[in-house]
């Protein structure tokens, strides 16, 4: 059941009533009909006009043809094609339906019109519907011929065994490893495997930035302890340096160097006393000079006076000797960190043993260990001392070098931490990752699409090949068998789309193998068969047979006219002839056959 | 005088998330998508400290692995460092897409205002102002075991014998399916009720929702930042304001620059495949002006019925729609446009017209009753190529047969496949 369409037609199966050519070919301004719903004969001399009227039905139903190479498009001099068609219900002749078409970009108008059209498209009506002699002749893709038939009445475009071979196709490239076809599931995986791994080495660096980091942070913790160190040092370093300059009290007398002058030391028999006892002697001897001077003052006693200068003089010289004595122990101290060849002399240094460690220590922080003096016995040996400030000087420029490499390496590690921080390698390959996820998501659903479509397709030509298919081989079989009065009396499917022709011995032919009028027979009875067996589409539209049976002995084409006279009892049927006696068999085949003159 | 708090609860940060989905990125937006959830963190420490909040809670899935990168696990930190010098301490719980420790012990340490809470027991926190205690946390991280087994310990009083005092309020967190997924950590929100805490700050389900619109109680802000089709919209995080004896506010904070969204249009009364793109340009348009994001992120599918359909699915043409949408630079963009325009035609009049595509309708019809046989053959196909056959829903199947269905009578009854 239909609505009312937006033409505002009714419901019904309609019949093409008339027709007026606008401009088609060499006619203009011309009416043909009436029709009837049944079997029509339409005759006429040649260049009558029969196969320019055909044509003009399919153009104005289907859209003009386009001039290509020798094609004839039957454009009329100096103007558009135009016409229309009028189709009446086959139950109320009186209500008439009029459908036109200008240019093809319009389309059939007006709106909604090409309902009539039931569902068929143009090149379904031109193999089905609309018959030329010409055409049956046609031996080129035999083998498809029936396939395609038995989908074009509905309108198909391929035939099933065709898609299936399309899907076929489609499914294998759905893993295919060509460059041109980067969205199969072959190539998408290869190239998330590449991803993937290069996700993997890029976690892999920056695991090993938390190496850097760690190290980074051990390094900024140890720097502030190896600055202490190295100012420790160089304080030690102060330190031993002012202790070597001061001179050694003997504690057992003065040192004998052997010469009896020593250097340092008063002549004579004042070198046995040491320096501390002229300092003695000459403080006493002031003090007794003062007291002795303030008696002569308080007594006036001259010899008072006399031993008051006695006493000053010898504390003077006393003070005398003592600074002759420390000047010469003064002058023989070294002044600087002698080589390894000096010597002291003999002299010794106030100052503990120092035990620094000079030896190189790979941890920064254990640079930090560094030597610490000891208190003990003075050194004697300056070359001791020496060795000891050397030792101490190359543990600070130890400390140094390896606080200078530690910075270095801590802007190192610093500049890479900084650079990772904002470094979009690792989301990049995620990103890229996560777009070949989706795209291979599709991909898998495409052919998991596929899969299911393959297979409803199968069921559906397993379907048809238990169904239907028989049922239009059947018919076909019939006609053939009418038509060629028993010589052929079976059309069976060939297992591969095809057909086969039974004779009644049984023999089975391919088409091909047939001789030209058994050839066309074939084909307009697959043809009858299709149109009778898919009685509701295209149901409106005319079956036009164009000059079909030129090819048929006389016998045959009797029979053919009967089996078009059985086809107009479900469809219209316009047969365009310009023989008279095709006419006359018509009429026989069907007294109410309708007759139209060009 | 009310005592009153404020705070951000967020959730699902997902840090080191790519955009999922994308299958052409626009090499203009690539910016912009590699930073989006980054993006979105910094805005909402941002936003913590314009709001000048008492704290933050972060209910799980900080980062998007157990091993975050490098560069995510600083950005977090520096983060954290921001709120720290802004006096504004974090709770934080792990969820299940990090919830060994091993992150925390990665690059760098977390600075002293943030306490991450344990996956193996519950654990405490109290947030001060002014010296006085002002709010008890109570939370703990994912874990596998159930968490009702916790709950006696996560109850209000509970709580602040644990933490040695009272406090105006209590608050808890989890990271947690809640009943709307139950793989993850499942609880009922009645058993969170009836620990009688002021809120329930919770993490995993990326989607806003609360209990109770006027006084919610337990809630999910949602992820920051949307990844895919599956999270559209605005994402955000929380702004949850507690009074005593009041209902609780909650208000949604806006964090994320792109928003997803998947955009249906119909082919219907298009003239033609320019005046469709003129259509979805003014679809998209409108649709990105009503959001908060700055761009709007479609996939784009086209539906319906007519005879554009051979011309959509032209090489070509959809790739070349989408280049020229992206190009317009008017606060959309299209990261994929598919066609599922149907075939023309009336498929109730296949059935009766006798003819093979009635056996091809009467072909599905069978396959899709027989869905089991329609497992089998999915199976097999996948099974010979040796691939591993996706766990299809229902739904999945539905839409494999519609498609599959699509294309045969497309290519059986005219047009071009895809």
């Amino acid at each position: 059941m239909h609505d009312l369409g937006p033409t505002g037609a009714r419901d019904g199966r309609r019949y093409l009533k008339s027709l007026h050519i606008g401009a088609f070919g060499a006619f203009s301004n011309r009416d043909i009909g009436p029709f009837s719903p049944g079997l029509n004969v339409v005759y006429g001399p040649n260049e009558s006009g029969k196969t320019t009227m055909r044509k003009f039905i399919g153009g104005v139903l289907f859209g003009w043809d386009e001039a290509r190479g020798d094609r004839n498009a039957y454009r009329p001099a100096g103007g558009e094609r135009s016409g229309s068609l009028s189709f009446a219900l086959v139950d109320d002749e009186s209500d008439v339906f009029a459908c036109s078409r200008a240019r093809n970009a319009q389309g059939l108008l007006p709106a909604g019109a090409d309902r009539i059209l039931g569902g068929v498209d143009g090149d379904s009506y031109n193999r089905v519907f609309s018959l030329d002699g010409q055409a049956l002749g046609t031996a080129k893709d035999v083998d498809g011929m029936v396939d395609r038939l038995l989908t074009a009445a509905s309108g198909g475009a391929q035939s099933p065994a065709s898609v299936a071979s399309e899907l076929d196709g489609r499914l294998k490239a759905c893993f295919s490893r060509s460059a041109s076809n980067p969205d199969s599931i072959a190539n998408l995986q290869r190239e998330l495997s590449q991803v993937k791994a290069g996700i993997a080495a890029a976690c892999e660096e920056d695991r090993r930035l938390r190496t850097h980091a760690a190290e980074l942070a051990r390094i900024r913790e140890s720097i502030p302890g190896m600055r202490q160190a190295i100012e420790r040092s160089n304080d030690r370093i102060g330190e031993l340096s002012r202790l070597q300059h001061v001179p050694q009290e003997p504690e057992d007398g003065p040192a004998d160097t052997g010469d009896g002058f020593g250097e340092g030391r008063l002549p004579g028999c004042l070198g046995v006393f040491g320096p501390a006892a002229f300092a003695g002697a000459a403080g006493i001897l002031a003090v007794s000079g003062v007291l002795f001077a303030v008696l002569a003052v308080l007594f006036s006693q001259l010899w008072m006076m006399y031993a008051c200068c006695a006493l000053l003089c010898a504390a003077a010289c006393s003070g005398i000797a003592y600074a002759v004595g420390r000047r010469g122990a003064l002058g023989k101290a070294p002044r600087h960190p002698a080589g390894p060849g000096a010597r002291g002399g003999g002299r010794e240094t106030r100052f503990g043993s120092a035990q620094g460690r000079t030896g190189a220590d790979a941890s920064p922080a254990s640079a930090c260990r560094e030597p610490r003096p000891q208190a003990g016995p003075a050194y004697g040996d300056p070359a001791r001392a020496d060795a000891l400030l050397r030792r101490e000087r190359e543990t600070r420029d130890s400390l140094q070098e390896r606080l200078i490499a530690a910075s270095e390496r801590a802007g190192e590690l610093g500049r890479i931490l900084e650079d990772a921080r904002s470094s979009v390698e690792l989301q990049d390959l995620r990103d890229r990752q996560a777009a070949l996820e989706d795209r291979l998501d599709r991909a898998v659903r495409e052919y998991a699409m596929l899969l299911v479509a393959r297979q409803a397709l199968r069921d559906a030509i397993r379907i048809w090949e238990e169904r239907s298919q028989p049922a239009v081989y059947r018919r076909a079989g019939g006609l053939m068998s009418m038509m060629s009065v028993g010589a052929w009396c079976a059309v069976v499917p060939d297992g591969s789309g095809g057909v086969l022709l039974c004779d009644r011995a049984g023999v089975r032919r391919k088409p091909a193998e047939l001789s030209l009028g058994t050839f066309q027979q074939l084909h307009l009875a697959l043809r009858i068969a299709l149109l009778e067996v898919s009685a509701g589409i295209g149901e409106s539209l005319p079956v036009i047979a164009d000059e079909v049976l030129v090819h048929f002995d006389d016998e045959r084409r009797e029979q053919a006219a009967l089996a078009l006279a059985d086809l107009a009892r479900h469809r219209q049927v316009l047969v365009l002839t310009c023989h008279s006696d095709i006419v006359g068999l018509l009429r026989r085949a069907s007294p109410d056959v309708n007759a139209v003159r060009l | 005088m009310r005592a009153r708090t404020s705070f951000i609860h967020a959730a699902d940060l997902h840090l080191g998330s790519p955009l999922k989905g994308i299958g052409e990125k626009d090499p203009l937006l690539a910016d912009t998508l590699r930073r989006a959830v980054a993006c979105a963190f910094d805005r909402m420490i941002d936003r913590a400290i314009d709001f000048e909040v008492d704290f933050v809670l972060i209910a799980g899935d900080i980062f998007d692995s157990e091993e975050p990168s490098y560069a995510d696990m600083m950005r977090f930190v520096d983060g954290m460092e921001r709120l720290r010098r802004a006096g504004i301490p974090v709770f934080a719980v792990t969820g299940n897409h990090e919830h060994s420790s091993a992150w925390q012990r990665g690059f760098a340490s977390l600075p002293d205002n943030v306490q991450v809470f344990s996956g193996e027991h519950t654990e405490y926190g109290m947030v001060y102002r002014d010296g006085r205690a002002l709010c008890a946390i109570v939370g703990r991280g994912f874990a596998s075991g159930p968490i009702e087994d916790e709950l006696p310990a996560m109850g209000a009083d509970a709580v602040f014998r644990a933490c040695g005092r009272e406090a105006p309020f209590a608050v808890g967190l989890l990271h947690t399916g809640l009943d709307i997924d139950r793989k993850i950590a499942p609880v009922s929100p009645q058993a969170l009720r009836a620990t009688h805490l002021d809120y329930w700050a919770l993490g995993h389900i990326h989607r806003r929702c609360c209990d109770d619109a006027v006084d919610p109680r337990i809630a999910f802000p949602g992820c920051v930042q949307g990844r895919d089709t599956g999270e559209p919209g605005d994402c955000g995080c929380n702004l949850v304001h507690l009074e005593e004896g009041m209902p609780n506010r909650v208000e949604f904070v806006h964090l994320s620059p792109v928003a997803w969204e998947r955009v249906c249009v119909d082919v219907a009364g298009a003239a033609s495949v320019l005046d469709l793109e003129h259509r979805i340009a003014r679809i998209l348009s409108d649709r990105a002006d009503a959001l908060r994001s700055e761009l709007l992120l479609a996939r784009v599918v086209i539906e319906g019925s007519g005879g554009l359909r051979d011309a959509l699915l032209e090489r070509g043409v959809l790739s070349d729609m989408r280049e020229r949408l992206n190009g317009m630079r008017a606060g959309f963009a299209c990261d994929s446009i598919e066609c599922r325009v149907a075939v023309p035609v009336d498929r109730n009049a296949l059935y009766g017209q006798g003819m093979f595509p009635a056996a091809l309708m009467a072909g599905l019809d069978g396959l899709w009753e027989d869905r089991a046989r329609l497992r089998d053959v999915l199976a097999q196909g996948f099974g010979e190529r040796g691939l591993a056959l996706p766990d299809f829903s229902d739904d999945d199947l539905g839409d494999l047969f519609d498609g599959a269905q699509d294309e045969l009578l497309a290519m059986l009854l005219g047009g071009r496949h895809a």
